[in-house]
């Protein structure tokens, strides 16, 4: 046991030197991310609540009851919230639909007031640049088509009252007939209740991007350990063996350094995101970040995580013999195990069969042991997963460096 | 008489090599390889580059899978490991250090604290000139201290037989008077010394020559110099 401590002791104060650098790298990278992660999460706010489409409209409108329609939609139906319809020339649109700043336009051609009058339809025209299979368009085909409607028939009841005007000499109250109308028609907003299921197990979009992040960060991490985990020469623990030095002792001698650098940083970031006002924004590190104190705690309770993720990338190292193919590796590992377990897009947004493949993954299991700590809802069978994934890792680590060593001997 | 510290009992012993073999693959690497030597000897082992003198050396310290004995005082020291660790010790060609760290703390490796106080005053570190360097990074040392160093970490245990690969090569010469001077007194003391050498110096030093070529090993009892040990190496 005391060779072991001594190896330990020695491996530590090795990694001690490389830790200043790694430290800068560290902060650089994920100050960096984290920017990055809240402008992200700032955005998708901002467009659940205010996603607006403009839809150009055109047409010589002045002066008819189309215009007092499009200016109705536009101010009283919930669909202000989302649509804004910009009168303008044909010119215009076409430019504007080019360019992108508009996604669509209605072109009410001259013809459709005499039709309503003459009690016939001439339709609408809907322009628009999008590929009609895509969800957008269609959801916009699909509102045009409504207030196409919309426009159609209220144009026809305006039209009819004001004949019943003119042939029954009665004199109708125009305005408040049209806003009994709107009111009657367009009001929508009790018809209806949204609720989102959010995008990954009930999860919020900044929660689940949260927890995610946690996972992406520590796997980045991980490539700090390229500069002194690399094993090319095994002379020194094959020497280290024959003196008393186990294999074990020495693979968990070589690992437990880089755990701990792990650790520390898990431990720099939870600390300085409590003092931090960032924390406040993401109601996933409420609880963690409610103190200093809370976030050494849930520091200590992601340590399974941590030490699984870490297993892993320890592992990658012992099979790499130099330091590139040992960062390629890691950076292949980073990227197709961060896709695959959802840390890059919602896991619901992937196919079915990499949905039930992800929680199979280290980092999958790494992530919904995350989201369960920090929402106080940790479960033994998580704790497990991990626990299991470590020590396949440790186990596979001293495999391989079993093998190395003795076909350096062989 | 040496200073108390350097007195250390020693088992009458002698050593047999017998028959070593290794292979790699296809390739015939050792062919029978023999020797002996008795306590208080040195033998030098010569060979051109890739003749097989570190897979001999790897072999014999149990580093290496090879077959046939290496008896000491009638034990097979292939097979009793254990044993093996105690008594014999490995200075390799390239240095088993850790770069980052200092000598202490490569030291710390291999010594227990006492002992490497002791060592540091009066014994072997101290003659090997460690103190003067103890506290440098071992990337920030010259290859004669790294030489030195590993010399220090190998003998830790106090081996009986100590196994040195190249131990003088790319030195300047005070660092090979010093090594040259640390063997002396290890024979003294009632070691053995197998080196694997091309260095005069050492050749001086030693009891046996054995060269080391096609796999077989050949005992080599004529002139030392190194002109003739040259012309030697180059005939069939």
């Amino acid at each position: 046991m005391s060779k072991f401590f001594k190896y330990l002791k020695a491996q530590t104060k090795r990694a001690a030197k490389f830790y200043p650098v790694i430290l800068v790298f560290t902060v650089v990278l994920t100050v960096t991310l984290i920017i990055l992660l809240g402008n992200m999460i700032n955005d998708n706010k901002n467009d659940e609540s205010k996603v607006r489409i403009t839809l150009g409209v055109v047409g010589d409108l002045e002066g008819t009851n189309i215009d007092f329609g499009i200016s109705a939609i536009q101010n009283l139906d919930a669909s202000r919230h989302y649509v804004d319809f910009v009168s303008m020339s044909k010119e215009d649109a076409d430019n504007k639909l080019k360019k992108g700043d508009i996604f669509g336009y209605l072109e009410i051609p001259d013809a459709f007031v005499e039709a309503l009058n003459d009690d016939e339809k001439v339709p609408l025209l809907y322009v628009s640049k999008n590929s009609p299979t895509s969800i957008t368009p269609m959801l916009t085909k699909e509102l045009v088509e409504i207030i196409s409607y919309y426009l159609m028939e209220s144009q026809n009841a305006i039209y009819g009252l004001e004949e019943i005007e003119d042939i029954y000499g009665i004199k109708v109250k125009m305005a408040d007939s049209n806003l009994y109308f709107i009111n009657r028609v367009m009001s929508r907003e009790e018809i209806y209740e949204s609720y989102q299921i959010g995008v990954g197990n009930g999860m919020t979009f900044s929660n689940y991007y949260v927890f995610a992040f946690i996972i992406l960060l520590i796997l980045i991490w991980g490539l700090s350990g390229s500069v002194f985990l690399i094993k090319s020469d095994m002379s020194l623990p094959r020497l280290l063996k024959s003196s008393g030095y186990s294999l074990a002792g020495q693979v968990f001698g070589d690992y437990l350094p880089f755990l701990f650098m792990m650790l520390l940083n898990l431990v720099l970031l939870m600390l300085g995101l409590s003092f931090s006002s960032v924390s406040k924004d993401f109601t996933a590190l409420e609880l963690a970040m409610s103190s200093p104190m809370s976030a050494l705690i849930y520091s200590i309770k992601l340590i399974p995580a941590v030490a699984c993720i870490s297993a892993m990338q320890f592992f990658l190292y012992e099979l790499c013999h130099n330091t590139i193919s040992a960062v390629l590796t890691q950076l292949l590992a980073v990227l197709s195990l961060s896709y695959a377990s959802g840390l890059l897009y919602p896991l619901n947004a992937l196919p079915e069969i990499l949905q039930s493949l992800a929680s199979g993954l280290p980092t999958g299991a790494a992530f919904n042991y995350t989201a369960e700590v920090l929402n106080d809802n940790m479960r033994g069978s998580s704790f497990l997963v991990l626990a299991g994934f470590f020590l396949g890792f440790m186990l596979l680590s001293a495999l391989v460096r079993e093998y190395k060593m003795r076909s350096n001997a062989a | 008489m040496p200073p108390l510290c350097l007195l250390i009992r020693r088992i009458k012993m002698y050593i047999k090599v017998e028959n070593i073999r290794k292979s790699f693959g296809k390739k015939k690497v050792l062919e029978n390889v023999s020797f002996e030597a008795k306590m208080g000897e040195s033998v030098a082992i010569l060979g051109e580059n890739g003749s097989g003198k570190s897979t001999l050396f790897g072999v014999l310290t149990g580093l290496q899978k090879g077959e046939g004995r290496f008896i000491c005082n009638d034990r097979d020291l292939i097979k009793e490991t254990e044993l093996r660790s105690r008594v014999v010790g490995f200075v390799p060609q390239t240095p088993p250090l850790i770069a980052e760290l200092t000598a202490k703390d490569n030291l710390k490796l291999w010594y227990d604290s006492e002992k490497l106080e002791k060592e540091l005053d009066c014994g072997v570190l101290k003659l090997l000139g460690i103190p003067d360097f103890y506290k440098t990074p071992v990337r920030k040392m010259s290859g004669g201290m790294k030489k030195r160093l590993s010399i220090g970490c190998a003998v830790a245990h106090d081996p009986q037989i100590l196994f040195l690969d190249e131990p003088s090569a790319a030195l300047d010469i005070i660092c090979k008077e010093k090594i040259t001077e640390y063997l002396t007194g290890f024979k003294a003391r009632g070691g053995i010394a197998i080196i694997a050498t091309h260095d005069a110096y050492q050749l001086e030093l030693c009891d046996k020559l054995y060269i080391l070529k096609n796999g077989i090993l050949n005992p080599y009892n004529e002139s030392r110099n190194i002109h003739d040990l040259v012309g030697c190496l180059k005939n069939e």
